[in-house]
Order: structure tokens, then sequence, then C-alpha cells
């Protein structure tokens, strides 16, 4: 087979979502030739849930694209119509934003991005088959009606389209996302190079029309009147006329999924294990819960130049004429008409165990792995995991190390680590709560973490890389000066301290003292500091976060060097798990399929006790490893 | 059953009983032989010898039970449990560390792990899930209280350290009063069975004793003062310090001296701490006048002993012994801890502590649910749910014994 220079590449991405944009841009970013294979062009970088970017844990990684260079944080402030703080009050290390955008305009934007990008190319077709060489290395993809893409890595990001079936009621027929097709044939193709799959299922809700909505009983969370904006390269705004309306189900709901709980085809198994479970459907939350009399729904606008409003939590795989009755007897709902029904969807992932920290599968290189297909929820964690996996792809293909991403250093990190050592077992969600040292790495300091990074990598142009450094010497000089500037007990300045319900002082003290109170903010204190410099307020809030929560962010980088001893104790990738000596067989077993290449990574796999452990570490010490022969 | 011989000199040594225990029905889960034979330190020293001289070798401090933890047969606090049998130096300490053994203490730090969760998960619940309804419970009013349940053990368990190490009893008195002759007649008593541990002071001689099944630790103050002329005020100062640190106080008087201003002063120390004035040299006439005496200490009941020819000395070790375990009584069940597991408790309650501080003085609830979570590992430490090698180095180094 002759082929033309034009089907040749050095990175091929296959899956128009969230993750495959972010891997493509990157890819394309770090100057290498690549193409993006996606089913239908104009789907590319849908929505098919919420219309919205963010949210705890979520938010985070959002800010994390944006400091490697990914896009999903510019493109939101350009098709954000509703923009709110969350958990502000709740601390800096779970404070980030919540987006509500425009579902069209953010796929529009993301495809104008992607087709502007001179390294980059489109392509609309469905891949049915990764071709490998004889040593297990990747050579490219072939795609359904004869076309063949050489390439020498690719990444493939299919979502929930592998082999996805839609359940509704007792309905299902194989789809992607509702309307289009799924993947089915390659499905066949991973599986025959090895990969092992699972089934997952996912609910979406019923989206309704604005114009038979009674919003007049409902509570109304409006935009917030502060400018705001998500990438760090943009310019904050305030957005107003797309507010989020509240109303709650009544016990008439509840009575009607009882009736109907036989027709719901994905019940999740009660687990009692978990006080919290990631995702549920109503369904789910009738049955755990209940006693609970109702649950709040949220009403999410599409945008200005649509009558769609997303109907948040009422995710449901129940029949069509079961929504009806379910929508119909909320408040402020009894007349409203559905435009697009709720579905349940059951696709296939990949266990991520099978990778490697970069992303690329353990036993087929130059193939990486990022979104769905490895069994996480969301269009963050399908995007930052695009991004690791773009760049990784472009360091293979330019013979550099990779990029691995510790726990100590970003959510992004936090994911993939739990997905290759833990596993999945229900779609997993990032949360702030499964980041351990989320004081340390924060919303606020993602561009003070990351961009360095993205910079090396050749994603993030110089002069994005030097304002983050004169945001560090700022930070770190308005530090020294308020240790170093002081306040005499005046009068003035105890009554408002005792005004802000703290103690008045009665030495000279520093204002650095003074600021460590959590009681008083940068901004009280500005009269009773004249020299004060003019400050971006991004670095303001940072001095702010640093001196009031100085204790516990050096605690937690104590924690963090104690960590990093065990991820510095690497294991040989080739190690046979099975003849070491004295470690359970259960273990023995969970840690050949996990790989762990470090102690600590092998610390977190499940079914490892700390006495496997033990024996581990003490058999690490030693000479004589037994290794696989190949 | 059989007799064991020595294989170089076809020589019969003793008739044993040997048993083969296969794995994983031991005590390691590996398989085990175990002999049994006529006792005598001598004839177990023989039969030791020849094992290691045909290839055997000695286990490591608590190596046994190492083997059995990693084989999976124990837990964390089991382990320590069969650590504490096997130092336990008396039956009180015996019945308690068996308790432990049973998987009592990890009940109860099983349920103190329940309690945390379920606040770190409310926190968790409230930060991370905003349609969620999950409100801002009383987290204060949780921690304390479980605070103070925690805080309870720890204290009940303190007072069960004299029977995990015996009861400090201090022998104080001026130069010639006969301490070292009580002493010395104690530990010539044949119901005390005296075991010598290094002393802890350097200065003062000690020596432990189980007596009635109370483990004690007898601390002779002589020398104190004895050497040195300008150090007489130092010698009161450690008299002093091992009065306050000693669980209760053996003051000596010698009878047939009149009190002098040294007896005063040693009185004056004593009179706030648990003591038993001993009047000793019964033997010779009495020079002591007891009214003043009285004025002090009406209420006071004199022992009297004649450290010399030992009468008087059994029925003052068995008031002794009385007033120790009255000490040491306590209502209810109390948990056996570990220093490490007092350690690890203790810090768990401080940083339940600054969890509620924190809230205090107006910090956020990212740093309660840090706190918390912190707080939840070190508990899970204890029963060995998450991993630490150093900890399991220090437990296991603890071991003085094979199994």
């Amino acid at each position: 087979m002759t082929q033309s220079p034009t089907t040749e590449y050095e990175v091929i991405v296959v899956g128009g979502g969230h993750a495959g944009c972010e891997a493509a841009w990157v890819s394309a970013q770090m100057g290498l030739k690549t193409l993006l294979i996606t089913l239908t062009i104009h789907g590319i970088a849908l929505m098919p849930c919420n219309p919205a970017i963010g949210g705890p844990g979520k938010g985070q990684v959002v800010r994390e694209i944006d400091a490697l260079g990914g896009l999903m944080a510019q493109v939101t402030d350009q098709s954000t119509i509703h923009l709110r703080r969350v958990n502000t009050g709740k601390g800096p290390a779970v404070q980030t934003l919540r987006a509500q955008t425009m579902r069209d305009l953010y796929s529009l934007k993301m495809r104008e991005r992607l087709e502007n990008n001179s390294n980059l190319s489109l392509f609309q077709g469905e891949v049915e088959e990764i071709l490998l060489d004889s040593a297990r290395k990747v050579k490219g993809v072939r795609v359904q009606y004869g076309t063949t893409f050489w390439g020498k890595a690719v990444v493939l990001a299919i979502g929930t389209f592998l082999n996805g079936v839609i359940r509704l009621g007792s309905l299902s027929f194989p789809a992607g996302r509702h309307g289009e097709f799924p993947a089915q044939k390659i499905g066949h193709s991973l599986e025959k190079i090895g990969l092992k799959l699972g089934k997952l299922n996912t609910c979406t809700s019923p989206r309704l029309d604005r114009r038979t909505i009674d919003f007049s009983q409902m509570e109304e969370q409006p935009s917030e009147e502060k400018p705001l904006c998500f990438s760090f390269e943009g310019t904050p705004r305030v957005y107003q006329g797309a507010s989020i309306f509240i109303t709650r189900t009544t016990q008439k709901t509840c009575q009607i999924i009882k009736r109907n709980l036989d027709r719901s085809p994905l019940l999740y198994p009660v687990s009692d294990s978990s006080p919290v479970r990631e995702c549920p459907s109503l369904e789910d939350k009738v049955c755990r819960f209940p006693d609970r009399e109702s649950h709040p729904i949220f009403l999410e606008p599409e945008g200005p130049n649509s009558n769609e409003i997303y109907c948040q939590g009422v995710f449901t795989s129940l029949p069509e004429e079961v929504q009806w009755q379910i929508i119909h007897s909320i408040p402020g709902l009894e007349k409203t008409h559905i435009m697009r029904p709720g579905y349940g969807i059951e696709y296939n992932f990949v266990f991520p165990n099978q990778l490697k920290p970069t992303l690329e599968c353990q036993t087929v290189t130059g193939l990486f792995l990022a979104g769905q297909i490895n069994g996480t929820s969301g269009y963050e964690e399908a995007a930052g995991q695009g991004v690791l996996a773009g760049i990784n792809a472009g360091r293979y293909v330019q013979n550099l190390p990779p990029l691995v991403l510790r726990r100590d250093q970003s959510y992004i990190g936090v994911m993939v680590d739990d997905l290759i050592t833990k596993g999945v077992e229900e779609p997993y969600r990032l949360r702030t709560g499964k980041v351990e040292y989320r004081l340390m790495i924060r919303h606020s300091n993602a561009d003070l973490r990351l961009t360095e990074v993205g910079y090396h990598l050749g994603i993030v142009p110089h002069s994005r890389y030097q304002k983050v450094v004169e945001k560090r010497e700022g930070i770190e000089k308005e530090i020294s000066r308020l240790k170093q500037t002081t306040l005499a007990p005046t009068s003035d300045l105890n009554q408002l301290l005792r005004e802000k319900g703290t103690t008045p002082i009665n030495e000279v003290t520093t204002l650095y003292t003074i600021l460590s109170r959590p009681q008083v903010s940068y901004y009280d204190l500005q009269a009773f500091d004249p020299f004060r410099p003019f400050l971006p307020p991004q670095v303001i809030e940072e001095v702010e976060i640093e001196i009031k929560y100085r204790g516990y962010i050096e605690r937690q980088k104590r924690e963090v060097e104690e960590f990093l001893q065990l991820e510095s104790k690497k294991i040989p990738p080739n190690l046979d798990f099975y003849r070491l000596k004295g470690i359970s067989r259960e273990a023995q077993e969970r840690l050949a399929k996990a790989r762990p290449t470090t102690l600590g990574q092998a610390s977190r796999v499940q079914g490892v006790t700390p006495s496997d452990l033990v024996v581990l570490s003490i058999l690490l010490e030693r000479k004589n490893l037994p290794l696989n022969q190949e | 059953m059989g007799e064991i011989q020595d294989p170089a000199s076809q020589q019969g040594i003793d008739q044993a009983l040997v048993v083969v225990m296969r794995a994983p029905r031991s005590y390691t889960r590996e398989d085990v032989v175990e002999f049994q034979f006529h006792g005598g330190v001598l004839l177990a020293q023989k039969i030791v010898e020849l094992c290691l001289r045909e290839g055997a070798r000695l286990a490591h401090p608590g190596e046994f039970t190492q083997r059995a933890f990693l084989n999976g047969r124990i837990d964390l606090t089991q382990a320590e449990a069969v650590a504490e049998i096997v130092g336990a130096r008396s039956q009180r300490a015996l019945e308690l560390a068996h308790r432990n053994l049973k998987g009592n203490l990890r009940d109860k730090i099983k349920s103190w792990q329940k309690t945390l969760l379920a606040i770190e998960a409310s926190i968790q619940a409230q930060c991370d899930f905003l349609h969620s309804e999950e409100m801002a419970n009383d987290y204060l009013a949780e921690l304390q209280s479980l605070y103070r349940e925690m805080e309870a053990e720890v204290k009940k368990s303190e007072k069960l350290r004299p029977f995990q190490q015996g009861a400090t009893v201090a022998i104080v008195g001026k130069p010639n009063t006969g301490k070292s002759s009580l002493l010395n007649q104690v530990a010539g008593r044949e119901k005390a069975i005296v075991t010598s541990f290094p002393g802890t002071t350097r200065d003062a001689i000690e020596e432990s004793l189980i007596y009635q099944g109370t483990p004690l630790r007898l601390i002779d103050t002589a020398g104190l003062r004895e050497s040195q002329e300008e150090v007489e005020w130092l010698g009161i100062e450690k008299t002093k310090k091992i009065i306050h640190e000693s669980d209760f106080i053996l003051a000596l008087l010698d009878q047939s001296q009149p009190l002098s201003a040294e007896d005063w002063q040693l009185l004056e120390l004593i009179q706030n701490r648990p003591h038993f004035l001993v009047l000793n040299k019964i033997d010779l006439p009495p020079k002591i006048e007891l009214s003043s005496l009285k004025r002090t200490f009406p209420e006071e009941e004199f022992q009297r002993i004649s450290a010399l020819s030992g009468e008087g000395v059994e029925a003052l070790l068995d008031k002794l012994v009385l007033k120790v375990r009255n000490i040491f009584s306590f209502e209810g069940e109390a948990y056996l801890l570990t220093l490490r597991q007092q350690a690890e408790i203790k810090k768990t309650l401080r940083l339940i502590e600054e969890a509620w501080q924190s809230q205090k003085e107006g910090l956020t609830l990212d740093v309660l649910g840090l706190l918390i979570e912190e707080a939840l590992k070190t508990l899970m430490r204890l029963t060995g749910e998450s991993w630490d090698k150093r900890l399991l180095e220090s437990i296991f180094s603890q071991f003085c014994l094979g199994k």
C-alpha cells in the first residue's frame, strides 16, 4: 500500500470531546504535526450533560489546564453567561469558580481555536483499528471507508462512545451520545491488542422549555456581582441576566419514582460503605434516603439564544412517560414542556490500572488514553487527562522524558494516581477531599505551580511565564514588607480590631502579625498602611493566604516530604510480584495488576496491607529481585 | 514422644514431646515444630545449643510475632498485646494484655475512627457537593465528646502503669536510718520475687519485685547526700524530685535517736504525698518524742520495724501493697495502652483540640477538614491500617524475647 505524505502525522488524537480537544491542542502547541479524528466535526467539545464548567475539585483542574497551556479556561471565559465563586467562606483549599456557559458557543469557540492552529488538522470519521508494529508499538489508525493514517503516537479519547448503549426504561439502543452513533469496532481492536474493558453507566437530566416554567416561587441564584474569570490570562467580567433557579421535588415525586423503580435500568447497588456517592441518579437518591421528603432541583440556563433549561438534580434513566410525571410533580414545573428527555448510558471503559502515570498503556508503546475511556466522569477530568496525554504523546515523539504530575503538585496528578493505583468501580469524579495537600495546591495558585512546567514543555509562551515569575516575586516582596512594617497600638487601630471581633494590641506589632488573625483582612488595614504598594488582587489574595494559613501550609509541606520519601523508592518495571515471598496472594495479584512504579504508589493499591508493604520495602533493598523475563 | 539424642555422641539427653504444627495452622502461619521437655534451665540450654549446632538459629526479638503479623495472622494492636503479655509483670497486666489480644482495644479504636470518619465525611460533603444539603453539624460538640472519651481512656490506662511497670516506692530518710538494710530485708523475703532491672535513676539504687502479684519498684535514696559536703542542698533537691515522682514514700526515722532538723525537713517534704512513717530500729531503746510527731501527723499510723532483724517488715509490705492497689484502683474497664498507643492517641487528641481551636479562632472549614483527616490517619495507624515503616520497625524492636 502506498501512502501519500498527507496521511503521516506525529500525534493522532481520536475523539473530539474535552479530552481529545486539549490533547490535540497541546500536542500541536508543542510543535508536533497533529491530527484530530472525530465522528462529527460539528460535535466537537460538546457538553452532553450540564452546560457548566467548574465547581469544587473541577474548577481547580480547569485552572491547572490553563496554567499548563490548555484551552478549557479560555474557551469557558469566551462562552460564560453566569459565573460564581463557590465555597467562599469555607477556605482557600476548597474555594473555586463555577461557570454556566452557552453550550453551542463553547463548542464553536473550541472548534475555532483548533481549526486555526497551523500544526493541527481535523478529520471526520470513525477509527476502527489501532495499528501496531511487531514490537507492539503504535504505528497508526485505520478509519472506516478506507483511509489509514500513520502516526508515531495515538491518544485515544473516545469517551462514552466505546460500545455505548442508551437505556431509557426498558428501551435500549446503541448510541454514543443521544442522537449520535457509538464507536463499536474500535472496542474489538482494543481487546485484540490485549486491553481489558469494563462497563460503567451514567445518567443525564431532561432539558425543559423556559417558556413553560413558573419561576416566580423559586429561589434565584444570580451571577456574581464582582468581575471574575477562569483563565489566568482572561479579563474579569460581570455577567448579568442568566440566573440559576432552585426548586424541590415533592413527596409526590418520590411516590412516582418508587412506583416505577422496577423500570429504572441503571439503579446502582446500595452501598453502605461510603457516606457520599459521587453522582447518583434521582432514583438512587430516593432509594438510599427514603426518609428525605424532597431533593433540591437546580434549573440552569443554557444561554440567551436558547429556551432550553438544564434540570440539574433529575438524573434519570426512567422511561419518558415517567419523566413527564416527575417533572410535573415539581413546584413551578407543573405545566412544563420537556424538550429533551433524560437518559442513561452504558459504555465500556478501559481498566485504568493498565496505564502508566503518563497515561500511556503499559503494554502498548505510544498508545495514550484520556478521558471517560479511563473511567472518569466530568468534562474537566477529561480535559485534564487530555492535556497530560497530549503532552506525553508529544514527549514520546520528541524522544524526551515524560511528564508525571505528582499528588502534591496538582489535582490532575491526584486523579491520575487514583485511577492507575486504586482502579475504578463507579465513574471517577474529582473532589477536594481526595486531594491530601489541598491547602498547598489551590485554585488560586495553579499558575504558580504549573505555568513553568507548561513553559518548559513549549506550550506556554515566555511572556506568560515571565508574568508568573513577577507574581511570585511580588508576593514574596510584599510578605517581607509586611513583616518589617510595624503599627503602634493607637486607639483607631484598636477600635478597628474590636469591630472585627478580635483583641486589641497593646504594643508595637508588625502588619504581618495582625494579618495572621483570621478576622482581619488586607483591605481592612488600608488606612494604617500608607506606603502600601499598588498590587494586583491575585497577589494580595496569595499574600493573605500565605500569612493566615502559614502554620497549616507548613504542616502540609512536612507531610509532602514524608510522602516524597516513599515516592522516591522505585520499583523495577519488570518486577515479578508473584515471586515475592512473604506477600499475600491477594496483594501479589493486586500489585501485578496495578504495576506500581514506586513504593508510595504501592502503598495506595487497594487490598495491599501494611504488612505486605513492609515485606515489599525490605525486599526492594535486596539485589536479587525476581524479574519477568521479556 | 521420644528421646532427644546428640547426633555426634549418640547420647540420649532427655525424653521429650515434639509437636509439629503445619502451616497455616500455627502461630506464625508457617510450619512450626515445638519441643516440650522436662524443666530446668541447664537442660533447656543444652537442647537449644544442640539445635544451633545442627543449623538452627535463634529467633530475633519479637520474630515469631513479627512473622505472625507479616503473614496476616494478627493485626497491629494484637501484635502489641503479645509484646505486653511477654513483658507482663503482674497478673493484672496479663489479664489486661490478654483482653487487648482478643481485640477489645481494637474495637474501641474502631469506634473512635468511625466517629471521626463521620465528621470528615460530613465536612467533605459540604465542601465538595454544592447541590448537597449536608448541613453544618455541630462538629465542635461531637469533637469535644470524642475528646473527653479518648482522654478518659488514656487517663485510665495511665492508672494501669503500676501493673505494667511497677509502682515506684521511694525509701527516704537521713543517713544511717537503715534505708539500705530495709531494701535488703525486702529483697531477701521469700515471698518477694526479685528481678534485677537496671535502675532508672542513676544516683539511687532500685530493686524491682513482685509482692502478692503487685509489681513494686523500691528506690533507695541512700548516697544522695553523704559523699560531698557542699552538695547538701543538691541532695535535698534530688530527694525532693524523687518524692515528687514516686507513687508512694516510705519515710524512715531512727527511733533510737531524737528527731533532728533534717528529719523535720524531710517530714515537711512528704506531708502531701502518699506515705508511711516508718520507725526503724525498734530493737534499740526509743529516744524519739512521739508527742510532737503526732501533732504534725495526727492521723498517722506509725509502722514499727527492725530492718536489722526483719521484725515488722512483712506487715509493712502487706500494708504497702494494699495502699498501692488503692491508689491505682479505678471504676469500670480500662485498656492497657503501650507507650506508642498512648502517644498516637495523645497526638490524635492534640489534633482534635487544634481542630476545634481553629474553629473558635474563626479559621475556615477546610482547615477543620484537614486536621480531622490527619487525626483520622493517626488513629488508623493505631490499628495498622495505614502504613508507616518506621512505626512497624519501632514496634517490633520493642520485643525483648522471641515471640
